[in-house]
């Protein structure tokens, strides 16, 4: 039925009007008497609310691949009006966004909302009604504004739609108040239905009544991985002169790498030297109008509480909150019950880049977590990013690992193949057969460390760490502990290959040594898998100080070599006094923001 | 605190604290007090000590700043706990006795080191006391296992330092430890593996022909696998023993036997065991024991053959 609509149209709703979808009385659409009873959500993904659409309209209650419509949590900021007091508690600081109050908070603020319309039914008698019905438990997790000429105002669930409002038709605004954050609890989806009572026609006869649902879902929070291009890259600001060597030689690799945004320091609180480790810059997406996306950051705390006193997270983490959080960006913190481990920084937080594997697609790749029964991060923070359900998180043998990071061991290029990546995986036997070939070509007693030093900075004490090849070789614990990270590396090689089919022809083996303590591994040389992937053809990896023979360090000629197939060239970083010597790399030394991909779509995997 | 400040000012916050020098030293030591020593090797150890001190004073400087060290690597530390042992390996040799004076005779006091920080200092000190290998430790590092209260770390590591010497008596004392209940048992049997002995492969092979509880079935297998690593049997200082074959040929048939045997984690540690033993024999006892196995068992143990095919140590 056509009909003429006095529906306001805005940027994202189109008010041409066709006649009921829903459930009603009538049979004949042309039969002005009949209700018009029609809820529109933008079901075909379009970024708008079309009522002359009827791909608006067609399997608008059911979500899958091709159906459905989506909202997103609106934890942004957009007035910049929460606090940015880092002295406030965990909980203080995240309990304020968008979605904490019942108003809507600007234009901003309205965009981040998905729209709903009822399609006027401009012959709706006096003594019509209708109500709009939540689903449960999806009801305690989103809100209503209703449009009062232009003005969007809380739209409470016990208020009933006016027949006059029937009449002109309404639009209103659905926020979420959170992101899933246990499916069993909530999966994010909600049905919205519209019920109306149609009153009594002008004959005297009751109208039918009728209803109509609409099904949307909560856009997932999506981690980024090493294909999408860095826009920006954070180190921790500190200030003196052995942390400028580290700053100074990354900002060269950013530089040479042409980083949109270039090199950014966070004032971190306390003396947090890994950038890595405190949060996790994500996003989440819904269809805007003209085929864009509408997005917002989500940069999330970890869960981990180093430096923190019992109890309460790690203090830098706040700054997902007073640095990060604001317009169309949200910070985000979802902790346990106890205490976090080292399992839980977001250096063990990675993503495998997009494949396709036994009939399953991840076009956003998958999270990949160092993580076993025994010995794993937050439950309820991997609840949370399981829930997500896109990127399905692999867990990964770490437990043998002093840190028990997954960027120690591995990390994942851009490449021009079927895949589209490489794996660089640890080698520790390339590594000990470059050494024993050396030492057989009458360079065994070629140091490695040369210049470097353990502790000088701890102690006042110069603790010399060259050491050469054959001590190397000669070393039983070096050497025992060696043959052990080599089976333990190749473990995790093989649950990476068996989740992703990668061959051994995509994987970059990469060698450095581990050494023992406590029981546990660490990188002996500096760990050149705990690099950055600085654009497609630049990886920033930690100085290997390597032993130099004829001029060369050859363990930073293996890995330009092996990456220079791929057309990837690679910046050297100086790490070594201030992340490598505490167990760390340029990595777990940084972060990064990168764009968020045009091409693909999170709610055409249909789940 | 470690990146604040410039080198000097940490020299004078290690002052403050009372670690860097001698002065602070309060005793007793930092794992035990030497009245735990039999008095014949307490005598000997404090002669000892007394010399270096004279000759190499500049060594016992460097070891009084460890304290100092571990509370710095502690604020920086990633994952349990922080470790100087490289930094203290790297002193050589000559940190021996001042590392065992600091153990067990006239260690510092624990001042404002926290929790953490204090169990570094002490691990370190005793994996760096290991990796001497030398037989004047054995004496502090049987009286840290022989008394006072159990703690694991502190029990594994000087398990783990009197491995590394590996003589007799160290390898019979760590095998009466492995076998007898007690509060000790698990440090021992974790430690146990640095002592590449053909006894104690043959020890830990009959623990594990028990059939004990998974959980402790791996731990064996770990040290099993240690014992009869074949990157380590490479070396020098472990092959000297002239014991390799009999140590990993041991290892390997206890470790496929056993293979059989368990499933979930303990299989998956036992399987890395036999890969970080290598030994020839092992494709002949997998084909032996898949002979009897049941048909879950069997193809656990022809995916084990495959990887043994390719062991990663090898390629």
């Amino acid at each position: 039925m056509r009909a003429t609509s006095t529906l306001l149209c805005t940027a994202l709703v189109c008010a041409g009007l066709w006649g009921c979808s829903g459930s009603s009385g009538g049979d004949d659409d042309t039969d002005t008497d009949v209700p018009i009873i029609d809820l529109r959500a933008d079901a075909n993904r379009d970024g708008v609310v079309d009522l002359e659409d009827p791909a608006d309209d067609e399997g608008e209650d059911v979500w899958d691949a091709s159906h459905g419509a989506i909202f997103m949590a609106n934890i942004d900021d957009d007035l910049g009006a929460c606090s940015k007091d880092a002295s406030q508690t965990d909980e203080q600081l995240a309990a304020c966004n968008d979605a904490a109050d019942e108003v809507v908070n600007g234009t901003d603020d309205l965009a981040d909302m998905a729209r709903l319309l009822v399609a006027p039914w401009p012959g709706a008698p006096e003594d019509a009604s209708a109500k709009l019905v939540l689903s449960t438990p999806g009801a305690s997790y989103v809100r209503l504004f209703i449009d009062n000429a232009g003005s969007f105002e809380l739209f409470p669930p016990s208020r009933a739609i006016t027949a006059a409002e029937l009449r002109e038709g309404v639009e209103l605004a659905l926020e979420g108040k959170d992101v899933v954050r246990d499916d069993t609890v909530w999966d994010g989806y909600i049905d919205v239905t519209l019920e109306v009572d149609a009153g009594t026609a002008s004959d005297g006869t009751a109208y039918p009544d009728g209803s109509d649902t609409v099904r949307l879902r909560i856009a997932p929070i999506l981690t980024t991985h090493h294909l999408q291009p860095a826009q920006t890259l954070f180190v921790s600001k500190l200030d003196y002169p052995e942390y400028y060597v580290y700053r100074d030689s990354i900002q060269a690799a950013v530089s040479a790498a042409d980083i949109p945004n270039g090199l950014v320091e966070l004032d971190v609180i306390g003396e947090d030297v890994w950038t890595q480790d405190f949060f996790e810059a994500g996003y989440m997406t819904m269809p805007a109008a003209g085929g864009q996306q509408h997005v917002i950051s989500v940069f999330m705390r970890s869960a981990s509480n180093w430096g923190a006193p019992a109890g309460q997270l790690r203090p830098s983490g706040k700054l997902v909150f007073t640095y990060f959080r604001g317009k169309d960006a949200a910070g985000l913190m979802q902790r346990g019950s106890g205490d976090g481990n080292g399992l839980d920084d977001g250096g063990n937080l990675e993503t495998i880049p997009p494949y396709e594997y036994n009939g399953q697609s991840y076009p956003f790749g998958r999270i990949v977590r160092g993580s076993t029964p025994a010995y794993h991060p937050t439950e309820s923070f991997d609840r949370m990013l399981a829930s997500q359900k896109i990127q399905t998180p692999v867990a990964v043998d770490t437990s043998w690992l002093a840190v028990g990071h997954i960027d120690e061991t591995m990390t994942y290029l851009k490449t021009d193949s079927p895949r589209g990546w490489i794996l660089l995986a640890n080698d520790p036997n390339m590594a000990i057969q470059m050494l024993q070939d050396a030492s057989d070509e009458g360079h065994g007693a070629v140091e490695l460390f040369v210049g470097m030093s353990w502790s000088d900075d701890a102690t006042g004490d110069y603790i010399p760490a060259n050491i050469s090849i054959d001590a190397i070789l000669a070393d039983p614990d070096l050497m025992a502990e060696n043959a052990q990270a080599a089976i333990d590396v190749a473990d995790q090689v093989d649950t990476i290959k068996a989740e992703t089919g990668i061959t051994d022809a995509e994987i970059v083996p990469v060698p450095f040594l581990h050494w023992e303590q406590y029981g546990a591994s660490a990188a002996y040389q500096p760990g050149t898998t705990n690099g950055i992937a600085l654009s497609d053809t630049d990886y920033g990896a930690p100085e290997p100080h390597g032993p130099v023979i004829d001029g060369h360090d050859v363990f930073k000629v293996q890995l330009e070599d092996a990456l220079a197939p791929h057309g990837i060239e690679v910046r050297f970083i100086e790490d070594w006094e201030e992340l490598h010597m505490w167990t760390g790399e340029v990595h777990c030394g940084s972060n990064t923001i990168r764009a968020v991909p045009a091409d693909v779509r999170w709610w055409e995997s249909g789940r | 605190m470690k990146h604040s400040t410039t080198k000097a000012i940490f020299l004078t916050a290690a002052l403050t604290l009372g670690f860097a020098g001698r002065e602070a030293l309060a005793g007793p030591g930092v794992v035990i007090d030497s009245s735990r020593l039999p008095e014949q090797a307490r005598a000997s150890l404090k002669r000892c000590i007394a010399k270096v001190r004279a000759s190499h004073p500049e060594a016992f400087d460097r070891v009084a700043a460890a304290p100092a060290m571990a509370a710095s690597f502690d604020r920086t530390k990633r994952g349990p706990l922080a470790s100087i042992t490289l930094p203290l390996k790297a002193l050589g040799r000559e940190a021996l006795f001042p590392m065992l004076n600091m153990v067990a005779v006239e260690g510092p006091n624990r001042g404002e080191l926290s929790d953490t920080a204090w169990l570094a200092l002490r691990v370190s000190l005793l994996e760096a006391i290991g990796i001497l290998r030398d037989r004047r430790a054995e004496p502090v590092l049987e009286a840290i296992l022989d008394g006072g209260p159990p703690e694991y770390e502190i029990d594994r590591a000087a398990a783990q330092a009197l491995a590394r010497i590996g003589s007799d008596e160290a390898a019979g004392k760590l095998i009466a430890m492995a076998r007898a209940p007690g509060p000790k048992r698990l440090a021992a049997l974790t430690g146990i593996g640095d002592c590449r002995r053909a006894a104690v492969a043959e020890a830990l092979a009959n623990l594990l022909a028990r059939h004990p509880a998974p959980e402790v079935a791996g731990v064996i297998a770990r040290s099993l696998g240690d014992v009869g690593n074949s990157w380590a049997w490479r070396t020098a200082v472990v092959a000297a023993s002239g014991e390799e074959e009999a140590t990993r040929a041991t290892a390997a048939r206890a470790l496929v036997s056993a293979f059989a045997v368990y499933d979930g984690q303990a299989r998956r540690l036992i399987g890395k065991a036999v890969l970080v033993v290598d030994h020839p024999s092992t494709p002949a006892l997998i084909e032996a024991a898949r002979a009897g196995a049941p048909a879950d068992a069997a193809a656990e143990l022809d995916r084990l053959a495959e990887r043994f095919a390719r062991n990663p140590i090898r390629r």
